[in-house]
């Protein structure tokens, strides 16, 4: 007798991934939330986008308390950072973001500078491609905001699961508060002036302290809510580590993914889906990656939601069998994502 | 030599230079009868087709109403009415979900920022622009006559608030003369003295009451000073 005996199938490498072609390797979470009869949300890196859209398209509770005009098309709804995520807060790529837009939804924090400027237009800083040629004014920008972080709030209060998709551990710091960007000043709007932000790569216990802080502010406000943490398989664009841009990520996705552990084993209701793995370990042989082996194929997309809808206890799909409540809007919407951080890597195309 | 097509703002110019026949005939259009009503809500939904070499214009407006703008003379000023008629965007369901920044009395509708709104405006407006572009793009020169801006009794007559009228009004022409500028065509604008400071045109520049959009005579007079300057 030892304690490897009479395990599960899924506690065995041959049973569970030699013997099985990578499409049907499956059982890869043992505990998820009834996602029956729930209100859904989502925020995240921009993988997270795949989720929220798979979300809506299977007819599920999904919350989007800021739902485009039907007047302007679902393109240029897409284009306005609208039919993204549950609220218009654009792609939030860390922990520290999360917490952060938390805290300003709640009052307890204001960032100091959060207008940004380019060519006469006006951005917002904390979510600077929502608006693709800026607003007319800092008024403008200041008005939109504090309407959103009300819609933020409501979210927050209202949620019975909370999807986030961790994405990234670098990022930019204001030197002046310390506010978080979700990209460098001068990649969307603003110019990069390295006395007034600086490079921050997140370590860790960083990381685990903003997420637990996250979670016990909105189990504050929302104690029985669950909370899908899932880490995007999307590698970093570029790094501004100093590192291999292989290494930096690896490390970026690392800590992440440990934080995620450790955070589903500390606090309970909070749930792992493993997108990452799905995607990104070598047993899948990379076969969900793009050409690029960075961004993933519909293809990819598609397993990663199947398996996400196996797992879980979901109603059956009734796209037109949808929650009544005036803060779910059944949306369905296809094409692709909007990653800030590609905005680096056309740059880079245009300074070559 | 001046053309005038479009809608019943340039009506009010056709009663100040009398009869456009003689000049309509010369292009092969026979409007003797009939230019009282060329109006916008048939202009606007005209289209623009090539074929060949040809760009024709189909207007509903009259069903045998086609002409060639290949055709037309190049030495000529065009004067275009009808881009700016978008009063029936100002009733629209939208403006009861939405408003803007600037309208925090408002406060139980969605904000929605300028640039939504812009959109909203082209979703309405479709191909408003496809006559002024073709003109544009064959040469003609052209030019966009603006209508006067709300009477002081537009907003009794559509039942709506005056301070949203004249925003509306405001963002309104703002995306028009932002599209006709990006064409590259004129406007023959609003003479800022025809309007008071709330932005309503002066009693003297406005048709009297049932008449909802239509400058007076003396607005005519104005906008053929500027035309007869050019």
């Amino acid at each position: 007798m030892h304690p490897y005996k009479n395990l599960p199938d899924r506690a065995y490498w041959k049973k569970s991934i030699s013997d099985m072609h990578p499409t049907c390797i499956s059982s890869l979470v043992v505990d998820f939330p009834n996602f029956r009869e729930k209100k859904i949300a989502t925020a995240g890196s921009c993988f997270a986008q795949h989720i929220g859209k798979a979300l809506q398209r299977k007819g599920l509770n999904y919350m989007d308390l800021e739902p485009p005009p039907r007047e302007i098309s679902e393109s240029k709804a897409l284009a306005f950072g609208y039919l993204t995520y549950s609220c218009r807060y654009g792609n939030i790529y860390s922990v520290g973001q999360l917490l952060q837009l938390f805290l300003e939804a709640f009052s307890q924090q204001k960032p100091v500078d959060y207008i940004w400027e380019r060519g006469g237009r006006f951005f917002d800083a904390m979510r600077p491609s929502i608006e693709p040629n800026g607003f007319s004014s800092r008024e403008e920008v200041e008005v939109l905001r504090s309407e959103h972080l009300e819609s933020v709030r409501e979210m927050f209060l209202n949620l019975d699961i909370f999807v986030f998709t961790l994405g990234l551990t670098e990022g930019w710091v204001s030197n002046l508060d310390g506010t978080i960007y979700p990209s460098a000043p001068g990649v969307i709007a603003g110019v990069f002036e390295p006395e007034k932000v600086s490079f921050k790569n997140f370590r860790y216990r960083e990381v685990y302290d903003d997420l637990r802080r996250f979670i016990e502010l909105l189990r504050g406000v929302n104690p029985a809510c669950s909370i899908v943490l899932t880490i995007s398989p999307v590698p970093l664009v570029a790094t501004a580590s100093a590192n291999h841009v292989l290494v930096a990520s690896t490390y970026s996705k690392a800590v992440l993914r440990s934080v995620a552990e450790d955070i589903t084993s500390d606090i309970d209701g909070v749930y792992y889906f493993p997108s990452f793995e799905i995607i990104s370990s070598h047993p899948y042989r990379a076969m969900f990656f793009d050409n690029n082996m960075r961004t993933v194929s519909q293809a990819g997309v598609d397993h990663v939601m199947k398996l996400f809808f196996d797992i879980g206890e979901f109603p059956d799909p009734h796209p037109d069998k949808i929650s009544d409540s005036t803060n779910v809007t059944p949306v369905y919407f296809k094409g692709g994502v909007n990653c800030d951080d590609e905005l680096i890597d056309k740059h880079l195309q245009a300074d070559l | 030599m001046n053309f005038y097509f479009g809608d019943s703002h340039s009506g009010y110019v056709y009663r100040g230079v009398g009869d456009f026949s003689a000049e309509f005939s010369s292009l092969g259009l026979d409007f003797s009868s009939q230019v009282d009503s060329v109006h916008a809500s048939r202009w606007i939904q005209s289209s623009v087709t090539e074929t060949g070499e040809e760009i024709n214009v189909l207007s509903p407006a009259f069903p045998e109403f086609k002409f060639s703008i290949s055709k037309l003379p190049d030495k000529v000023n065009y004067f275009f009415s009808s881009p700016f008629h978008g009063y029936h965007l100002l009733k629209h369901p939208f403006w009861d979900e939405y408003r803007t920044y600037k309208d925090l009395n408002r406060s139980s509708k969605r904000v929605v920022s300028l640039n939504v709104i812009d959109e909203f405006f082209s979703n309405g407006l479709q191909n408003r622009f496809a006559f002024i572009k073709a003109m544009k793009n064959s040469g003609k020169k052209i030019f966009v006559l603006e209508p006067p801006a709300p009477l002081p009794q537009t907003a009794d007559i559509f039942d709506v608030e005056p301070v949203f009228l004249i925003q509306f009004n405001h963002l309104y022409r703002n995306y028009v003369r932002n599209q006709i500028n990006h064409i590259g065509a004129n406007i023959i604008a609003t003479p800022p003295h025809t309007y008071d400071e709330r932005g309503f045109t002066l009693q003297q520049y406005a048709e009297p009451p049932p008449d909802e959009f239509h400058g007076s005579l003396s607005y005519s007079r104005e906008i053929l000073m500027q035309i007869y300057g050019i």
